[in-house]
């Protein structure tokens, strides 16, 4: 009897210990819609292209200067507010002025205890002035962890 | 007639002096040992009190307890009965009720609700002594579960536009699983049971609502990959109904 009783107790202390989870992992959220800037060239061919200056901040939104007067830049970051479904962001592209709607959807999304829960964006429109901005094109409605590019702004050069 | 007479007499004679000899030679032959003499010792068999089948065990399930010294945010009830169909064969029920609540600085959750558990356990021992009645075994159960879940708080992390606060609603889900167990009961004393068991355990399907993944079921254990490896350990008790330790006469081949 004492044989099994000590075997149990072995096995029990064992087990108890095998029992710890290990730690998980966290992939980092994002909440940035990315733009990248392009062009079409002389020959009609789509280019990527790298604006001499941009400023960019969002309307309605105290101190929210993103990008001031920012050189040589070929994309830029629009980070999603978790409480809102609209924002208006003034663009100031080679000192032409022109202004963007992005209207969209934030969602809940549990990953795990450890991980807790994050919001991801659904984009559901986008709206914009053609002072600059030529054409915007949607290349993934989906704001989430795998940090696509969501637009392209075509930017008018001639 | 005279003659007829005296040769009734010689076989008489001849019969009454040679036959206890004929006797001995018949004694001497070992067909005649086997098929006669040795029975006369086996027929001695002793009675010996014996333990006899069909036992109906309740348990309880320590492992909620145990673990809960190390991870206070599981609790419960779980209780399981057993009974033996044969020496060898069990069919068994276990069932509760768990709790498990988790809570850090991005999110609390919520898990609980019922489950039941139904199956079988094969007895490997074979050479268990007249009062021996410890088990070891594997087994098989199928499990259900009904529990809800819940995210009553969590915290969105925004370095622009602030951190801020929302909960996801309670939801109703259900789980099946299919669970292998091996392992061992104790008589520790008379009809009081200690047990311990592994248990590797596969979901069959579950259902899949907003809050996913699903990070505790009742019954199956926290749910972090496809298969679990769990553990239990069991404090039953052997209802004595119909069971009695019964002397029967037991035929030892030894002797």
């Amino acid at each position: 009897m004492m044989k099994h009783i000590g075997f149990f107790s072995l096995l029990m202390s064992l087990l108890a210990l095998s029992s710890c989870i290990k730690d998980e992992t966290c992939l980092s959220s994002n909440s940035l819609l990315i733009t990248d800037f392009y062009t079409v060239n002389q020959n009609s061919e789509i280019v990527k292209y790298k604006m001499d200056s941009m400023s960019m901040y969002i309307i309605g939104r105290e101190d929210s200067i993103l990008y001031d007067n920012v050189k040589n830049i070929g994309s830029f970051n629009i980070p999603m507010a978790d409480t809102l479904q609209q924002l208006k962001i003034l663009l100031t592209l080679n000192n032409v002025q022109d202004t963007i709607w992005v209207d969209y959807r934030p969602y809940e999304v549990f990953r795990s205890i450890n991980c807790g829960v994050v919001n991801r964006f659904e984009i559901k429109n986008v709206d914009y002035s053609i002072n600059s901005i030529w054409q915007i094109y949607m290349n993934n409605n989906q704001i989430d962890e795998s940090k696509s590019t969501n637009l392209f702004l075509f930017y008018r050069t001639h | 007639m005279k003659v007829k007479a005296l040769i009734f007499f010689c076989f008489t004679a001849l019969i009454s002096l040679f036959g206890p000899k004929v006797s001995a030679q018949v004694v001497d032959s070992s067909r005649y040992q086997k098929s006669v003499d040795k029975p006369m010792e086996i027929v001695v068999a002793e009675k010996k009190n014996v333990f006899v089948e069909h036992d109906l065990r309740i348990g309880i399930d320590m492992h909620n307890y145990i673990l809960g010294i190390m991870t206070p945010y599981r609790t419960g009830i779980d209780l399981n009965l057993e009974y033996n169909l044969t020496h060898d064969l069990s069919v068994l029920v276990e069932g509760g009720y768990n709790y498990f609540e988790r809570e850090n600085v991005r999110v609390s959750y919520i898990s609980k609700g019922s489950y039941i558990r139904a199956g079988v356990d094969y007895n490997l021992r074979e050479d268990m002594g007249a009062n021996d009645r410890d088990f070891y075994y594997i087994g098989a159960r199928y499990g259900f579960s009904l529990f809800e879940q819940e995210v009553p708080e969590y915290v969105l992390v925004n370095g622009f536009w602030g951190h801020s606060i929302g909960h996801m609603s309670n939801e109703e889900a259900y789980a099946h699983w299919f669970e292998m167990v091996s392992g061992f009961k104790v008589e520790i004393i008379k009809n009081w049971y200690l047990g311990m068991n592994l248990r590797l355990k596969f979901f069959i399907h579950r259902s899949k609502g907003g809050i996913e993944p699903v990070q505790y079921v009742p019954g199956y254990s926290q749910n972090y990959n496809s298969a679990v490896l769990d553990f239990n350990y069991t404090i039953s008790y052997n209802i004595p109904l119909n069971y009695k330790k019964k002397k029967i006469a037991v035929y030892d081949d030894k002797k």
